[in-house]
């Protein structure tokens, strides 16, 4: 491994990305057109939520903004609004990334947790301030729930996949800084 | 905790919460402009799909084939199972089949009795479904056929069987088919044996619920659904499915169409029917053009 630390920030924010619109990919493929009972839990906001608490470096804001822009436009939401939640809560989760680092895992999937459940209930409340028809609240609720419960699972998939780990304090970063 | 990062945050800091919220003002913008003029953004949306949906074709086909492909070795496990099932079903068939040969001689019977002439102008463009909606909450199809293909917006789409959805939104080359358990998707309808007419509202569930009625007490589980034509919105007489009563005590549509599994559909070219606009010469006298004096005309809009 002779990369430089800038071409490794870089690889590591182009896999980001890359994940991303595969996902989107797959969420797009033709597989059921039959309406479902439950919703799958939203694994793109998750795992955004993910990488910005354990490496905030790999995904920065544009990024962010991008690909929730694309996945509003893709899968047929109001434009713009998720995007401008996400990148909130991921604002806000990167003010706190550093603390998180130190405190056990239960705290980091809560705090992503209250922010998924905000994502959802601002997106809910804006399009009913605007008079915009919504998605049924159940398929919506079961959704959130497991998306929160999927947190994990794309925490031990994200680390044995991708080596996303969360470092320890006193860890450097690429650039020899500590994060 | 010392950390020589501060210093340069401390720089960088306040440009950057500035950015970022310049950023989410900008995307909020993007919102409220789609909210006042969604026409045009969901033009954009559309652009936006039929650029980029297409160039994964190649990679879409041969996933979800395989895809399939896993689905239906699953069912080979039930294999003898679904033997026995079908063997059963086609000895009911015959017996239907032998019905239904003696009512088709009957028809054509009657038919030509009457001299019948089916609409001559139902043509139809098939296309192949390349995209769901991605979303849970959304229930529609993206289709590789577009405005150079001449699909026009509203045009209903059919598998084989029954009415599958309509199209709402037409790309260069691709186009979107809301279906009918697309929670926005209201469809007028008509019951067949009591030849009562109801609206199909999408639920988001596989059976969308019928609303509406004027007599429920006249409709039994079984009965046949077939669209209207009401409002010029579709052709009349395009299957749609079957009733059935619902476990939450509401009527409900069994849809025809196999929703678990939609590869081709068809889109009907349907043409706006003619409105009668004048009472015609021979009922007044031409000289008076006063509509309101002579017996309501039925007014038939143009478009759905």
């Amino acid at each position: 491994m002779v990369e430089s630390p800038v071409a490794r920030l870089w690889l590591g924010r182009a896999l980001f990305i890359g994940l991303m619109l595969l996902l989107m990919f797959i969420q797009l493929l033709p597989l059921q057109t039959a309406p479902q009972k439950w919703a799958a839990p939203d694994i793109i906001l998750a795992t955004t939520l993910l990488w910005t608490a354990r490496r905030p470096d790999l995904v920065p804001v544009w990024s962010v903004a991008l690909i929730f822009v694309i996945a509003d436009l893709l899968f047929l939401r109001a434009p713009g609004l998720m995007a401008a939640l996400v990148v909130i809560a991921t604002e806000i989760l990167r003010a706190r990334a550093h603390d998180l680092r130190a405190a056990p895992f239960p705290v980091e999937w809560m705090t992503a947790g209250f922010l998924i459940i905000g994502v959802t209930i601002g997106n809910r409340a804006v399009l009913a301030v605007v008079m915009t028809a919504q998605a049924p609240l159940a398929l919506t609720l079961t959704q959130m729930a497991l998306t929160i419960i999927a947190y994990p699972v794309v925490a031990v998939l994200s680390q044995v996949l991708f080596g996303i780990n969360r470092p320890a304090p006193g860890e450097v970063d690429s650039r020899g800084q500590k994060i | 905790m010392a950390r020589d990062r501060n210093t340069t945050e401390d720089f960088i800091g306040p440009i950057r919460r500035l950015l970022v919220g310049l950023l989410v003002f900008l995307l909020l913008a993007v919102f409220l402009i789609w909210r006042i003029d969604s026409p045009r953004v969901e033009q954009f949306r559309a652009a936006v799909i039929d650029r980029t949906v297409p160039s994964f074709e190649w990679a879409m086909a041969p996933i979800t084939g395989l895809a399939n492909l896993l689905t239906d070795f699953q069912s080979y496990q039930r294999l003898a199972e679904q033997n026995r099932d079908l063997r059963r079903e086609l000895q009911q068939m015959k017996s239907w089949k032998e019905a239904a040969l003696q009512l088709e001689q009957e028809n054509a019977k009657l038919r030509d009795l009457n001299n019948v002439r089916l609409d001559p102008e139902f043509t139809y463009v098939t296309g192949v479904v390349l995209a769901d909606s991605g979303s849970p909450f959304r229930q529609s199809v993206l289709l590789n056929i577009g405005a150079r293909d001449g699909i026009i917006d509203g045009w209903p789409a059919m598998d084989g069987i029954g009415l599958v959805g309509r199209i709402s939104g037409v790309g260069q080359s691709t186009s979107r088919v809301v279906l009918l358990t697309d929670t926005s998707s209201r469809i007028p309808i008509l019951i067949q044996p009591s030849g009562q007419r109801a609206f199909l509202m999408g639920d988001n569930t596989l059976n969308p619920p019928i609303e509406f009625l004027e007599n429920p007490d006249e409709i039994r589980p079984g009965d046949r659904v077939v669209t209207s034509g009401d409002g010029g919105l579709f052709p009349a007489d395009l299957l749609v499915g079957q009733v059935a009563l619902g476990s939450d005590r509401r009527l409900r549509v069994r849809l025809s169409a196999d929703y678990q599994r939609l590869e081709f559909l068809r889109v009907l070219r349907s043409r706006p029917r003619e409105a009668i606009l004048d009472p015609g010469t021979l009922l007044t006298d031409p000289a008076q053009p006063d509509v309101d004096a002579v017996a309501p005309v039925e007014e038939v809009s143009d478009n759905g």
